[in-house]
């Protein structure tokens, strides 16, 4: 036995109640958080972990443990603790807990007391701890049922019928003489029964994904009784991340219907995050968006975790909104006003003045930051990407994928310009339009007004290589009560089109 | 002349509350160094004004600074290219387009919770009748002044006539090449700075 090894082993106490998988997966979580060698038993729903050496960061063992349950308590999964100098005393140990807890009516009332033991941290933890006295792991074994050991059928019938009721009956036993008669399985006994136990720890690498599973007795046709649910889930998933020092960076959500087919949403998060609510947010809004068509009978949600992003300010720059607040302010914009109605306004590498684009808001600020492939090229200030373009045409927006390169140089701003609000009457305006003899002035009679000064023309002329090819005349009409237009004449189509007011 | 600068800034800044620069000099000289911070602004300008340019100007001062500004573009009228011309980063601008009056308030009130925005402009600039300005309640702008405050953010609205109503912290009335305070907490009404603009390029 190697005396400085200790081994934690974690047993969930209700399994059925709880739900093993998860209880086990979050105990499994919480070990990570305090120790690199953790293993997971599923079958026996317990988690072992190495916690040797962990006596630098904590006074004691007693410690330890007390630091470990508290962390899953209060994710409501309720466990036994044993600790040992290898897997199976330590499980022993936490078996041998439970058994003091469930064994009489004295039994229960120790539960009453062990639950008022948990709730308040200063007091003893002597009881329940097991493996924690000074007396040595061989004493403290001796007091335990021989049951604990786990032998075979015949072997516990053999042990019944020799008398042995506990552990410390078998250890007084002859070694030779258990194992003249109970071969292999006898000597595995009998060193456990010494406290003897190198079975070596096997660390199961921590999961990269956290998943929930929750299956409901009745199908859900409403979204509101489906986000209970999923509070619950994010809170634990939150709590499990939390552990682990990481944050969700995607989110899948497999809704499994009524009709066994299968809905599924993958949501790619702006930023890393571990706020349930914020997550809750943004799952909602997405199945706001894109409902399931039939009813729910059960739901999985996967996070993908990745190292929270940290959070580096400049020392110059003002603070802008916090990735997490700001994805779940553009979702819920999305949902508002749609998702092809908002993001960051970006020039568009064109002769045509009323091109634009509109790209996701920040994520330009972050390509720039992380994506060194796509820098600026120098020279023309280019980037090659294929974005979604919004041809400018306010009487209906038309959406297109485009690989029309986005124009991020530098536009030769003037100090003091004047912005131009553009305007609705986009349509001809030929009909409308009389041109008087005597001056340059035109009346409008959409705008009811007579211009008192016409600048211009400023011709341009662009994509004549194509059959988009344009070739207007410019004009800044000032009106009679002050205000100025900018109008051009089609000089393709022969028509008169307000472009917008200098406002 | 420390009493003499003391009494200038008594007299020219209102109390409690920081300035963020509107990009234009002759304003920030006359509102005491630029927009209060955390405040609604109403910048209130007919057809033949320059009201747009204004809260332009502010937005690119903001970005200037690298801060992010967000412009809630009720009417569907902004130009990115002329905005860019007048020195707004488009990359540090969050444009919005909603196209109902009751959607671009719960756009800015969204907008203005998540925080971190320097600047917020809301445009409510348009026909009378298609406005309906009457739809919006007090109570909105009361919101809104509220998560504006909470946020430190200068929360600006644009509009052809009065909508805030007395939840504005400081109303600007634009003309053509002018700008007069027309209510102020802090400020005498009627002061006006004259403001010169260059017509964006045909480019």
């Amino acid at each position: 036995m190697n005396a400085a090894r200790r081994i934690a082993c974690l047993l969930g106490e209700s399994p059925a109640a709880q739900g093993a998988t998860s209880a086990c997966a979050l105990m499994s979580d919480v070990a990570h958080g305090f120790s690199p060698r953790v293993e997971v038993c599923e079958v026996d729903s317990c988690v072992f972990v190495d916690i040797t050496g962990l006596q630098r960061l904590f006074e004691s063992e007693e410690q330890i443990v007390r630091a470990i349950r508290h962390v899953v308590e209060k994710m409501g999964i309720v466990m036994r603790v044993g600790v040992g100098g290898g897997k199976a005393i330590a499980h022993i140990f936490a078996e041998g807990e439970k058994r003091n807890h469930r064994g009489t009516e004295s039994g229960r009332s120790e539960e009453r007391s062990d639950f008022e033991n948990r709730t308040s941290p200063q007091t003893s933890l002597s009881l329940r701890l097991c493996g924690f006295s000074l007396s040595s792991e061989k004493e403290r074994l001796a007091g335990l049922p021989i049951r604990l050991l786990r032998p075979s059928d015949d072997v516990a019938k053999v042990l019944c019928q020799w008398g042995l009721r506990t552990i410390g009956d078998l250890a007084r036993l002859p070694r030779k003489e258990i194992e003249a008669r109970l071969g292999r399985e006898g000597i595995l006994l009998h060193r456990l029964a010494c406290a003897e136990d190198d079975a070596p720890l096997v660390p199961t690498p921590a999961p990269e994904t956290f998943r929930e599973v929750v299956d409901f007795d009745f199908g859900l046709s409403n979204l509101e009784p489906l986000a209970f649910v999923m509070r619950g889930m994010l809170d634990r998933l939150a709590e499990r991340l939390e552990c682990r020092g990481l944050a969700a960076s995607d989110v899948r959500v497999v809704l499994t219907l009524a009709d066994r087919r299968r809905h599924e949403r993958t949501l790619s998060l702006a930023a890393p995050t571990r706020d349930a609510k914020t997550l809750l947010d943004l799952i909602r809004l997405d199945l706001v968006e894109h409902p399931p068509d039939a009813e729910i009978e059960a739901i999985a949600i996967d996070l993908i975790a990745r190292p929270p992003r940290p959070a580096q300010l400049g020392l110059f720059e003002p603070k802008g909104p916090s990735p997490d607040r700001l994805a779940t302010t553009l979702a819920r914009l999305s949902a508002i006003v749609g998702r092809e109605r908002f993001g960051a306004p970006a020039l568009v590498d064109s002769h045509r003045p009323e091109a634009f684009a509109l790209v996701p808001f920040g994520e330009e600020r972050r390509n720039h930051a992380r994506d060194p492939s796509s820098r600026l090229c120098q020279t023309c200030g280019h980037r090659d990407k294929s974005v979604l373009v919004s041809r400018q045409c306010r009487a209906g927006t038309e959406l297109q994928r485009s690989d029309e390169k986005i124009y991020l140089g530098n536009v030769s701003s003037l100090p003091n310009s004047l912005s131009l609000r553009l305007c609705g009457f986009s349509s001809s305006l030929s009909s409308v339009l009389r041109r008087e003899r005597t001056t340059q002035a035109i009346a409008i009679d959409a705008l009811r007004a007579r211009i008192a000064d016409l600048r211009g023309p400023f011709r341009l002329v662009g994509e004549w290589w194509a059959a988009t090819s344009f070739a207007r005349d410019y004009y800044d009409a000032t009106l009679c009560d002050g205000s100025v237009i900018r109008l051009y004449r089609d000089i393709v189509a022969n028509t008169w089109v307000i472009d917008g007011l200098i406002h | 002349m420390v009493a003499e600068l003391r009494e200038r800034l008594r007299g020219t800044a209102p109390r409690g509350h920081g300035h963020l620069s509107t990009g234009l000099a002759a304003l920030d000289e006359l509102l005491g160094g630029g927009f209060p911070e955390g405040r609604l602004v109403e910048v209130v300008g007919g057809q033949a004004s320059c009201a747009t340019s204004v809260a332009v100007q502010a937005l690119a001062a903001a970005t200037r600074r690298g801060e992010v500004v967000a412009y809630i573009d009720w009417p569907d009228a902004f130009d990115p290219r002329s905005a860019a011309g007048a020195g707004l980063d488009l990359a540090r601008t969050l444009w919005v387009r909603p196209q109902t009056v009751k959607d671009a308030i719960a756009a800015t009130d969204l907008v203005l919770g998540a925080g971190g925005f320097g600047v917020v402009a809301l445009d409510l600039f348009g026909e009378k009748k298609k406005c309906n300005h009457d739809y919006i309640s007090s109570s909105s702008f009361l919101r809104l002044a509220r998560a504006a405050e909470r946020a430190k953010t200068t929360f600006l609205v644009i509009a052809a006539e009065h909508v805030a109503g007395t939840f504005a912290a400081l109303t600007l009335t634009c003309g053509r090449a002018c700008v007069a305070i027309e209510r102020s907490k802090g400020f005498s009404p009627g002061r006006t700075a004259r403001v010169d603009f260059r017509s964006p390029r045909i480019q």
